[in-house]
C-alpha cells in the first residue's frame, strides 16, 4: 500500500544524495564561472559528494535501519561550505575537502567499531576528565592565534583546537551523568529537599562553572556561551521542569553581566556589539563589513562569485555567513538555517525514539550543540548578539571542527540504529 | 560575454536557490512524516524488535530513588513526579526485579528473558521475548508476542494490543508492573 504511493516523503537517502551533489556542482560551476577558472574545477566538490555517497552505502552494511535523513541534509551543508570557501580561497577549501573526506571516514569508525551508544556510558567520567585536561593544557602550553589560546600541538605538524574536542566529550559526560543520576535529581525537587537535588545537580554546576572560567580565561567567549547554553538545555532534560531550565538561565544571563564588569575583553566585545560605529575602522570593523555584505546581498544576492569577501576579516570561518548572504541572499541565508533546523530537528527526534535514556539524552546534547554552534554564529553575524568566535558546524574552515562534527554526526547514526526505526511508527 | 551568457548564468542562479529548496521540501516532507502524530498503523512486531533493541544488552532499570539517597528522602508514596512514561514493580514475584524499581519507557519497550530485550526479567515464567510497551498515536499500548504464560492487563490476558491507563496492573511472569503515564 506504501509503496503503491510515490509519496515525496519518502524519497530515499540515496537520491536526495544524489541530488545535493548536483545542487554542489552547479554552484560551484557558478563559482568558477564568476572567477574566470576552468569550469572543470567545479569537479573537486564532487570528491566530497562521493565521500557522502560512499558512506552512505558502506553505513548500509550488516542491513540494519538507521537514519536516512542527517547524511543529505549534512552532504547539502558541505557542499554550500566548500562552495563559498572556494570562492574567498580555493585553497583552503581544497584543503577542507581533505578534511570532510577525513570526517566522513572518522564517522564510518565511529558507526561501524561501537556496537551500541550504551557502551560509552561507563567513560563519562574519562570524557569529562579529558575535556577537562585538554583545556588546562591549552591553558598553559597552548598556541596563541588572534589573541586567544585555542591550539595543541606541534607547529607545522600536527595542530588542533581542543575545544571543538571538548563539546563532544562533554556531551558523552553530560549525557551520561544526568542518564545515571536523573532520576535522584528528579526526586529530589520536592520542597524541602533541595539541599538533595543540590547534592546531585551541584557537580554538574561545578564542572560547568570551570569550564566557563576557563574559557573567559582563554578569551573564548564562544565557547563559553556554548557550554552555558548546553548546561540550561541539560537542567531541562534532567528535571523536566521549565524553573529549573528558568533558573540556569538566570545563572547565564548572571554570569555573562559578571563577566562583562569583570573582563575587559568581555566588555569590548559587547560595546562593539551596542555600537559598532564607535570604531568603525578598528574594533568595529568585522562586524560592519559582515553586516555591508549582508546588506549587498539582498533578497538573492549578487550571485555566486560576484561579491567582495575579501574585505570581511575571518570570511572564511567566523564570518563565513556574512558570504553566503552577500553571494546567495537572504534565500540563501535562510536555506542554510533550514538546513540546521533539519539537523537539529532530527536530532531531537531521535532523542525521543531511542531505546535508552542514555542514547536518548545523548541525541539531544548533540542536537543542542548543533543548534548553539549556529544560533550564536549567526546571531553573532547578525548582530542580534554579541559577535563571538565560533565555528559554523559543517561550513567553516577549520580541521578540529569538521572531523569532530562527522564524529558527532556518526554518534547520532549510531543512535538511529539502535532507536525505534522509522517504519514502526509510519 | 554576450547577453545570452548573462541571461544563463542569471538563470543558473536562480536554479540553484531553487534546487536547494526543492531538497529542503522533500527533506522537511521526510522529517514531518516521521514526527506526525495522528494515529497510525501497528508497528510490526519483527521491525521494532529486530535491529532496534538487538545491541542492548542491559534494562533501563531504575533502582529504587529511596534506596539511592540514603537518608535525604523517606520512602515516598506514590512515586514522584516524572516526565516520561514509566513502570513501577508492584509485586517482583520470583523474578530478578525487586519491589519500587522503576522503568522508564521509551517509544518502543521489549520485556522478556533474553538478553536482548529493553527491559530483562530473570523469572522462569517469563519468555525469552514476552511482551512489547510501544507508542502509537500518542497512546501506549501493550502486546503480548506469543509468550507460554501469557501476559495480563489489570488480571485479564492480553490477546489483542490493549491500551494502558494510569495505574493499570501489568503481569508479566510471576512480577506485576504498576503503570504511570508521567506528567507527560
Amino acid at each position: 500500500m506504501r509503496r503503491t504511493i510515490i509519496s515525496p516523503g519518502r524519497r530515499s537517502e540515496l537520491s536526495l544524495l544524489i541530488f545535493s551533489a548536483f545542487v554542489s556542482v552547479l554552484g560551484m560551476a557558478l563559482v568558477c564561472v564568476a572567477m574566470q577558472q576552468m569550469p572543470l574545477r567545479a569537479l573537486r566538490v564532487t570528491a566530497v559528494s562521493a565521500g557522502f555517497i560512499l558512506a552512505a552505502m558502506l553505513l548500509q552494511v550488516g542491513g540494519k535501519s538507521r537514519d536516512r535523513l542527517l547524511l543529505p541534509c549534512v552532504s547539502l551543508l558541505s557542499g554550500i561550505g566548500i562552495i563559498v570557501l572556494w570562492r574567498v580561497n580555493p585553497d583552503l577549501a581544497s584543503r577542507q575537502i581533505l578534511w570532510m573526506l577525513l570526517g566522513l571516514s572518522a564517522m564510518a569508525g565511529v558507526y561501524l567499531l561501537v556496537d551500541d551508544v550504551r557502551d560509552l556510558a561507563p567513560y563519562k567520567y574519562t570524557a569529562g576528565a579529558v575535556a577537562l585536561g585538554l583545556l588546562i593544557i591549552t591553558m598553559v602550553a597552548g598556541r596563541e592565534s588572534h589573541g586567544a589560546r585555542l591550539w595543541l600541538g606541534v607547529e607545522g605538524y600536527f595542530m588542533f583546537q581542543p575545544v571543538e574536542l571538548a563539546k563532544i566529550l562533554m556531551s558523552l559526560f553530560l549525557a551520561g551523568y544526568v542518564a545515571e543520576k536523573g532520576d535522584i535529581i528528579r526526586a529530589s525537587m520536592r520542597p524541602g529537599v533541595f539541599l538533595a537535588g543540590l547534592k546531585h545537580m551541584g557537580p554538574l554546576l561545578l564542572v560547568v562553572l570551570f569550564f566557563l572560567g576557563a574559557f573567559v580565561l582563554q578569551k573564548d567567549l564562544g565557547a563559553a556561551v556554548l557550554f552555558l547554553g548546553l548546561f540550561v538545555a541539560v537542567s531541562y532534560l534532567a528535571t523536566g521542569r521549565k524553573t529549573y531550565a528558568l533558573l540556569s538561565l538566570i545563572l547565564f544571563v548572571g554570569g555573562m553581566v559578571g563577566a562583562y564588569y569583570l573582563f575587559g575583553h568581555v566588555r569590548q566585545r559587547f560595546d562593539i556589539w551596542i555600537n559598532p560605529w564607535a570604531d568603525p575602522t578598528g574594533n568595529g570593523y568585522q562586524i560592519l563589513q559582515g553586516l555591508f555584505a549582508l546588506g549587498s546581498g539582498g533578497l538573492t544576492g549578487v550571485g555566486l562569485g560576484h561579491g567582495f569577501p575579501g574585505t570581511i576579516p575571518a570570511a572564511e570561518t567566523d564570518m563565513v555567513y556574512a558570504v553566503i548572504g552577500e553571494e546567495m541572499g537572504l534565500v540563501g541565508t535562510l536555506s542554510v538555517l533550514l538546513l540546521y533546523v533539519l539537523v537539529v530537528a532530527r536530532s531531537f527526534d531521535l532523542g525521543m525514539r531511542a531505546n535508552n535514556q542514555f542514547a536518548s539524552l545523548l541525541a539531544t546534547c548533540l542536537g543542542a550543540v548543533f543548534a548553539l554552534q549556529a544560533l550564536v554564529i549567526i546571531g553573532g553575524v547578525l548582530r542580534l548578539i554579541p559577535l563571538t568566535g565560533i565555528t559554523m558546524p559543517f561550513i567553516s574552515y577549520g580541521g578540529t571542527s569538521i572531523v569532530v562534527n562527522f564524529i558527532a554526526l556518526g554518534l547520532l547514526l549510531v543512535i538511529s540504529r539502535d532507536a525505534v526505526p522509522e517504519e514502526a511508527e509510519t | 560575454m554576450g547577453m545570452a551568457f548573462g541571461i544563463i548564468i542569471l538563470f543558473a542562479k536562480y536554479l540553484f536557490l531553487g534546487l536547494i529548496y526543492l531538497f529542503l521540501y522533500w527533506a522537511f516532507k521526510g522529517l514531518f512524516a516521521q514526527m506526525g502524530t495522528e494515529p497510525r498503523r501497528a508497528p510490526q512486531v519483527a521491525a521494532v524488535a529486530a535491529p532496534s533493541v538487538a545491541a542492548a544488552p542491559q534494562p533501563t532499570l531504575v533502582p529504587p530513588p529511596a534506596a539511592a539517597v540514603p537518608g535525604a528522602l523517606p520512602a515516598f508514596e506514590p512515586a514522584p513526579a516524572r516526565t516520561r512514561a514509566y513502570l513501577l514493580v508492584q509485586d517482583a514475584g520470583e523474578s530478578s526485579l525487586s519491589q519500587g524499581q522503576t522503568v522508564e519507557l521509551t517509544a518502543a519497550v521489549t520485556i522478556g528473558r533474553a538478553e536482548d530485550n529493553g527491559v530483562v526479567v530473570k523469572d522462569k515464567f517469563c519468555s525469552g521475548h514476552h511482551a512489547l510497551i510501544f507508542l502509537q498515536g500518542g497512546q501506549r499500548l501493550l502486546r503480548d508476542r506469543g509468550s507460554t504464560n501469557g501476559t495480563f492487563h489489570n488480571g485479564e490476558r492480553v490477546t489483542t494490543d490493549v491500551a494502558l491507563r494510569e495505574g493499570d496492573r501489568v503481569g508479566i511472569g510471576t512480577a506485576v508492573f504498576e503503570y504511570h503515564a508521567g506528567t507527560q
